[in-house]
């Protein structure tokens, strides 16, 4: 009863919000006037989305179709691409939740994100060597890999915080592109960094024996390294998601993401809470710079760059500010590099399908910028009054 | 002496002067109503002495505090917190989340309990919507959440930015009975109305501000019964 009384006795507040989806439908479908000016708007744009469209479409389907025809893959590779695409889309996810929960609270983009990743990886590198020497990497394999995951989350959120502090919080009140623009001279900054002081080889994660060999699971059998990847980054998001959702802080931040001044007449103080959010992204993206590093089993000091931009294209992919979208978008960019060059590329006779996996990445990117760039899960927008 | 005393006050958005020379006093257990019309520079004070504008000079003082140069939530710590205009809920936290929000400072939690419960007694829609998406609420049920928010920060002085704003008249008699509720709590109040009728009815003090500087300064019932008020804001 006070719905309906709210309603219909307020036109300017509620009328707004009410008219809006009620005006759409007459111009959107059937409608004569709307169709009319549906022709008239029909502009040389449109064709080339069109084109675009019908471009992608016909990659995908007919590269699917074409590809099922020649029937080059068994059933058990096409298992082991999708369990790669998770295990790679793990690790998205994961420095994906970095860029978006950022961008949720600063509406700026970490573009040293990727590097932040990188750094935590080398200092995991660094004491899971130490713990290879004395042998407590075969001999305490869980103490070990626990203090090497903690050294990668601390170096990650020092490096994410001195980031935050000199490229963020100068330009806290104006609108710039400053910060944008610092965070990719941080991102040279770091990288060379590393490389000034450890140099361009390109080093690996020590050998151990139980990271080798297979598991059986599920009928199957999967390589120990792809169901610790998956696992762990399941967890580490599952954490994630209820630090977020139950504690104080984590309420905080999303109260912040969505109106920082209402927060801040709630007594919050935006600076613990950026503080606060830039280590939850920063911890992430240790535990996806260790990961990203048992899979490909590289640490150097340009790492970062690539999974970097693709956790980016996850996290618009998702919808930027958008925490499940991060992980659902990093999961899906994971599984179309993976299966998609066999799935739509092999099927129309591209040579070398592997080489062009980058390319299908950013292509999506592409593809959700132009069509919908409020992303998959589309973030609803903050009413800002 | 004074609760919350202003003085001189003056804000500037760029070159554009929001409010000019502006002074006020509230007095401890008072309701103080401040009108005027649109673009008068109402909302403006009320974010100064909540911190979310700048000052270009003068000071604001609460008891012996000076919150000129406090930020926003240390403001809120000395106990002076703001229902902002356009109730500014957080739309995708559900009602408790935004009642928590309301708490954030606050450690004693035995106490913080009972007053949810007072506010969930003030407002019980809130109490049957308690799980529900803060956004799916209706927007008189948004403004008690508002309210019910700022007062589980356990407020010394709530300012009330335009309550009333966009409520059918129903709600808006709900909302004001609200408002002589929490006073009766001891609450001190800053009210800033466009809806001069209602304000000045509940209030011993009314301000009149227009561009930017208070004109008029009178007791609510005295205001209801000026000739210049009643032409410019009672119709």
């Amino acid at each position: 009863m006070e719905a309906t009384a709210d309603k219909s006795a307020t036109p300017p507040a509620g009328g707004d919000l009410a008219g809006a989806p009620r005006a759409r439908p007459g111009s959107g479908d059937g409608g004569m006037l709307g169709g009319l000016r549906k022709v008239k708007r029909f502009t040389f744009v449109d064709v080339v989305l069109w084109l675009l469209r019908i471009g992608v479409a016909f990659v995908v389907i007919g590269g699917a179709i074409g590809t099922l025809i020649k029937g080059r893959y068994e059933a058990s590779q096409w298992v082991d691409f999708v369990v790669f695409g998770l295990t790679i889309g793990g690790v998205y996810a994961l420095l994906a939740l970095g860029y978006t929960m950022v961008y949720g609270i600063l509406r700026q983009i970490n573009f040293a994100h990727g590097d932040t990743m990188m750094a935590g990886a080398f200092s995991a590198y660094f004491a899971a060597n130490y713990f290879k020497r004395n042998g407590m990497l075969e001999s305490d394999a869980v103490i070990a890999m626990v203090v090497t995951v903690l050294v990668a989350m601390i170096v990650c959120t020092l490096v994410a915080l001195t980031v935050e502090r000199i490229c963020y919080r100068p330009f806290r009140h104006v609108r710039s592109l400053a910060p944008l623009i610092c965070a990719i001279g941080a991102s040279f900054f770091i990288q060379h960094t590393f490389r000034a002081m450890y140099g361009s080889t390109v080093r690996s994660f020590p050998d151990t024996s139980w990271l080798n060999g297979d598991v059986s699971l599920l009928g199957g059998s999967m390589p120990v390294t792809q169901v610790l990847v998956i696992g762990s980054a399941a967890a580490a998001m599952l954490v994630l998601y209820l630090v977020v959702h139950k504690t104080r802080m984590g309420k905080a931040m999303r109260a912040v993401s969505e109106d920082r001044d209402a927060a801040a007449m709630m007594g919050i103080d935006i600076n613990r809470v950026i503080v606060f959010t830039f280590t939850l992204g920063a911890s992430m993206a240790g535990i996806g710079g260790i990961l990203y590093m048992l899979v490909y089993k590289q640490v150097y000091f340009f790492m970062g760059f690539l999974p970097g931009i693709k956790a980016f294209t996850a996290a618009v992919l998702g919808g930027i500010g958008n925490i499940p979208g991060a992980m659902f978008g990093g999961i899906f960019l994971g599984l179309v590099e993976s299966v998609g060059p066999a799935l739509f590329l092999d099927g129309l006779g591209v040579p070398a399908p592997y080489q062009l996996k980058d390319a299908i990445a950013f292509t999506v990117l592409i593809m959700v910028l132009v069509f919908r760039p409020e992303g998959l899960l589309g973030e609803r927008r903050a009413k800002r009054a | 002496m004074a609760l919350l005393s202003v003085d001189e006050l003056c804000v500037h958005y760029g070159k554009i002067e929001a409010l000019h020379d502006v002074s006020l006093t509230v007095d401890e257990g008072q309701v103080v109503a401040l009108i005027g019309a649109n673009g008068a520079g109402k909302s403006s004070l009320l974010k100064a002495i909540s911190g979310i504008v700048g000052v270009a000079s003068g000071s604001i003082r609460f008891r012996d505090q000076v919150l000129t140069d406090c930020a926003p939530h240390e403001i809120v710590r000395h106990g002076v917190v703001q229902v902002p205009e356009g109730r500014r809920i957080f739309s995708r936290l559900t009602v408790q989340e935004n009642l928590d929000m309301g708490a954030f400072l606050r450690r004693d939690h035995a106490e913080v309990r009972r007053d949810f419960e007072r506010a969930f007694a003030m407002f019980p829609r809130l109490r049957e919507r308690r799980n529900q998406v803060a956004g799916t609420l209706s927007g008189g049920e948004q403004q008690m959440l508002a309210m019910a928010r700022a007062l589980l920060s356990k407020p010394q002085l709530l300012l009330l930015d335009e309550p009333s704003m966009g409520l059918a008249p129903i709600l808006v008699d709900l909302v004001f009975d609200s408002i002589e509720a929490i006073r009766k709590d001891g609450v001190t109040i800053l009210l800033v109305e466009q809806n001069a009728f209602v304000a000045l009815q509940i209030a011993d003090i009314g301000y009149v501000l227009e561009t930017g500087s208070i004109v008029l300064r009178e007791s609510g019932p005295a205001l209801l019964e000026n000739d210049a008020v009643k032409r410019a804001y009672l119709g």
